[in-house]
């Protein structure tokens, strides 16, 4: 192979060869190659679970809060009059509804017998097509309703936001509120974050702005579609399908997850 | 004399000796750095995993009993353990979380409320009343988790759980659920 000139004394004398020379350049670039080729193809097989994770978590929980709110309070856009005279308000204030809005019922005081009767008022409402505009019952039993897609470009931060806690939980370390509140938040990873809604008013807040496992660092393009069937098993009892699709893309990279989930309602 | 006999030198022999061990010390780091990460991963995951079902075995729970049952929290509060009871007073449910060092678990407790006095408040009389009794029921309802974690219960508007956990690298884990008690 070496083709250089020795001394008797083993002295080199001479070089390499051109042919040996391109030999170990194409060897080590190989390997070069081969290391880069792992390490590249790893971070991706890597950011792209962490993101097929994380749309699977988002559409796992809008299917929680699509059937825990029952299919009842995702038949209304926000700011629609309910059959009891208030107005409708979203939950989830930058989560656009896929087809009209929803309501989470106010339970202050409520009986058990009041919230069941304005369960069945809003139940009827959203069967009765001359309620709406455009003549079309939002929610019939039987029928298969699918919602137009819900486009949403920048759906972190702020995802999700509940207001009016009027204290912090018992048993928190601190002397006063402020450590109290500073305690709270230092259990949490920094995408849940506990704060006062002002100075001074005693009423707290919770904001989660992102979704568990992964924290995403791109604004996903994130659009998601809901189905709704509803089926009545008995004369009382009322069995709800529930199908969330979300499509996410982000990068070029673009994952489907369709989960569904079963509720039952008793009027 | 010529030496026409062909072989490699010392020199030749050590540097390539010390290529070779670049290469294999580059892809020795590469491949521990690699098995490092991943065991961390799937510790996370694995906590993860462990959260989500306990939360989901709660949330089951709940959806099956009414508003006007919660116990704690109550309206516009939070709290660290849940307690409600299922049959209109005759028992008590808690769901609360025990941790020894690093290590966590969650359990459901149920309690025989008989002589409980519920026109009395539960915040300042019926709760330690309670947890004064022993439970008649004590049963995990999750794995030993390997992180010092801990549930949070909000309830306004719906419930929300939350649980979150710090692993032995100071990485937090986290999972959050909504149930909406209403039959």
């Amino acid at each position: 192979m070496f083709k250089a000139n020795r001394t008797s004394r083993g002295k080199i004398t001479g070089g390499f060869t051109l042919v040996e020379i391109i030999v170990s350049v194409t060897i080590f670039f190989v390997i070069f190659t081969g290391i880069a080729s792992i390490y590249t193809v790893g971070i991706a097989l890597e950011t792209r679970t962490e993101l097929g994770t994380s749309a699977e978590y988002i559409a796992q929980f809008l299917l929680e809060y699509f059937m825990a709110a029952g299919p009842h309070n995702i038949l209304y856009k926000p700011g629609t009059p309910d059959p009891q005279g208030g107005i409708y308000k979203p939950m989830v204030p930058n989560l656009p509804p896929p087809e009209g809005g929803y309501k989470v019922l106010e339970l202050n005081g409520a009986t058990y017998e009041e919230i069941q009767d304005h369960i069945d008022e809003i139940y009827d409402y959203a069967a009765n097509a001359s309620n709406f505009p455009d003549n079309q019952p939002r929610f019939k039993m039987g029928e298969l309703f699918i919602s137009e897609v819900a486009p949403y470009g920048a759906l972190f931060p702020n995802i999700f936001t509940i207001e009016g806690f009027d204290s912090l939980p018992a048993g928190l370390a601190g002397e006063n509120a402020d450590e109290k509140l500073l305690n709270l938040n230092n259990l949490f990873p920094a995408t849940i974050n506990f704060s006062e809604t002002s100075d001074g008013s005693g009423i707290y807040r919770v904001i989660i702005n992102s979704f568990p496992p992964f924290r995403i660092m791109e604004s996903p393009d994130l659009n998601y579609q809901l189905v709704v069937t509803g089926t009545q098993l008995s004369v009382n009892i009322y069995e709800y399908n529930v199908t969330i699709i979300v499509n996410w893309r982000i990068k070029g990279n673009q994952q489907t997850y369709e989960v569904k989930g079963t509720t039952t309602y008793r009027r | 004399m010529k030496n026409t006999s062909k072989g490699f030198t010392l020199l030749e022999v050590i540097i390539s000796l010390g290529l070779i061990l670049l290469v294999v010390l580059a892809v020795a780091t590469l491949a521990i750095n690699f098995t490092k990460y991943q065991a961390k991963r799937l510790e996370k995951v694995q906590v993860q995993e462990n959260f989500r079902n306990t939360i989901q075995i709660i949330t089951n729970e709940l959806n099956g009993i009414r508003f006007t049952n919660l116990l704690e929290p109550s309206v516009d509060k939070m709290s660290f353990e849940l307690f409600f009871t299922p049959d209109n007073g005759t028992t008590v449910v808690r769901y609360h979380i025990v941790s020894t060092g690093r290590e966590s678990q969650v359990f459901r407790k149920v309690y025989s409320a008989a002589g409980i006095n519920w026109l009395n408040s539960w915040q300042d009389t019926n709760r330690a009343e309670i947890l004064g009794r022993t439970p008649t029921d004590n049963e995990p309802v999750s794995d030993r988790i390997k992180a010092l974690s801990y549930l949070l219960f909000t309830y306004r508007e719906g419930m929300t759980i939350f649980m979150v956990g710090e692993l032995v690298s100071k990485a937090k884990v986290s999972y959050v659920s909504l149930a909406y008690p209403r039959n």
